[in-house]
């Protein structure tokens, strides 16, 4: 269950976005799952339910988007999306394709209430 | 309403300093080498054979991965010096067990290190996501296992270098076809290098000792 892992990860990433930016509190993260990044959303959520209360998350929504694994071949440029992990390229069969999106868990944004100043963020 | 933007993954942090440990070990000659497979495939006994045929030429050390007990560790240093990582009920290692388990092994008076392997905690899938700052990443699929397990773990094949089929000595009990699993993971990992290896019968061992000089050569530039 390294989904746990991954929300406590998250949750330090945050804390620091936020004591950077002079911000105190959360509303919603916005966060990316790729099909490669081999996390299970439910079990990432209840992660979240069990280790978010008690930091600035606490009561935060979490906005997860399932984004598509794709690739682009080394050999012919073609970009693709991988079904079922098939990684050959479907124009021209190479083996040499390079994941460009969807093997990772990403925070794309967070979104803050209760701004502690005014002036924008250090 | 005021959004911060990242546009990172989680893992960024854990990434960083993965790298900085394998240009570390890089720099300092030490091929890092990280295990993974499901509990039982054979990892610690293919290690203690790795082990014997390595270390009257090379200084090893072993990092092992385990939920509670100390039993691998114990096993592996019979062989070459190995520090246990209990995880406490973690599921996988991350970067900062590892450093503490190098500083452990620098006890034992072989430092700097020709290779360092890194038992992981027996399981295909936690492992798969973490970086451990290793410069290969091999993943070991038992005969007794099943042939579909490649499309059934696709980080754990994608992210591998290498698979061992392990415990080739049972093949003619077992349904295992080393050919259809080969074909099923060359699927994910198009360039996957394969090795058939029994520990029991030693079969397979010296290539796969050959590979891992060989890597050592290519990676960390020393002979």
């Amino acid at each position: 269950m390294h989904e746990t892992a991954l929300i406590a990860h998250l949750l330090r990433r945050v804390e620091r976005e936020l004591a950077a930016a002079g911000a105190s509190r959360v509303t919603a993260l916005r966060l990316k799952v790729g099909a490669l990044a081999g996390v299970e959303p439910a079990l990432l959520e209840s992660a979240y339910r069990d280790l978010s209360p008690g930091t600035p998350a606490e009561g935060a929504r979490l906005d997860l988007e399932l984004v598509p694994l794709l690739a682009s071949c080394e050999d012919c440029g073609r970009g693709f999306e991988v079904e079922r992990f098939r990684f050959h390229c479907p124009a021209c069969g190479s083996g040499r394709t390079r994941i460009v999106a969807g093997e990772h868990v990403i925070l794309e944004e967070i979104v803050v209430a209760g701004w502690q100043s005014l002036g924008a963020p250090s | 309403m005021t959004r911060i933007a990242v546009h990172e993954p989680i893992l960024q942090e854990p990434a960083r300093r993965a790298e900085a440990l394998r240009r570390r070990m890089t720099e300092q000659g030490t091929l890092v080498v990280n295990l993974l497979s499901s509990p039982g495939a054979g990892k610690t006994t293919l290690l203690r054979e790795t082990a014997l045929r390595l270390s009257s030429e090379y200084r090893l050390g072993a990092l092992v991965g385990d939920i509670a007990t100390d039993r691998d560790a114990a096993r592996l240093r019979t062989a070459m010096p190995a520090v246990q990582l209990t995880t406490g009920g973690a599921c996988h290692l991350e970067v900062p067990l590892v450093e503490a388990g190098l500083e452990q092994l620098k006890g034992a008076g072989t430092e700097p290190l020709d290779f360092l392997f890194i038992e992981n905690v027996g399981n295909l899938v936690c492992p798969a996501s973490f970086d451990l700052g290793e410069h290969l990443r091999v993943v070991l699929l038992s005969v007794t296992e099943g042939d579909d397990k490649p499309q059934k773990y696709p980080k754990a094949f994608r992210t591998a270098e290498a698979c061992v089929i392990s415990k080739t000595d049972l093949l003619p009990y077992l349904p295992f076809s080393p050919d259809s699993a080969r074909a099923d993971a060359r699927v994910i990992r198009p360039d996957l290098a394969f090795f058939e290896v029994s520990s029991q019968s030693g079969e397979g061992v010296e290539a796969w000792c050959g590979f891992l000089v060989g890597l050592r050569r290519a990676r960390v530039g020393r002979p």
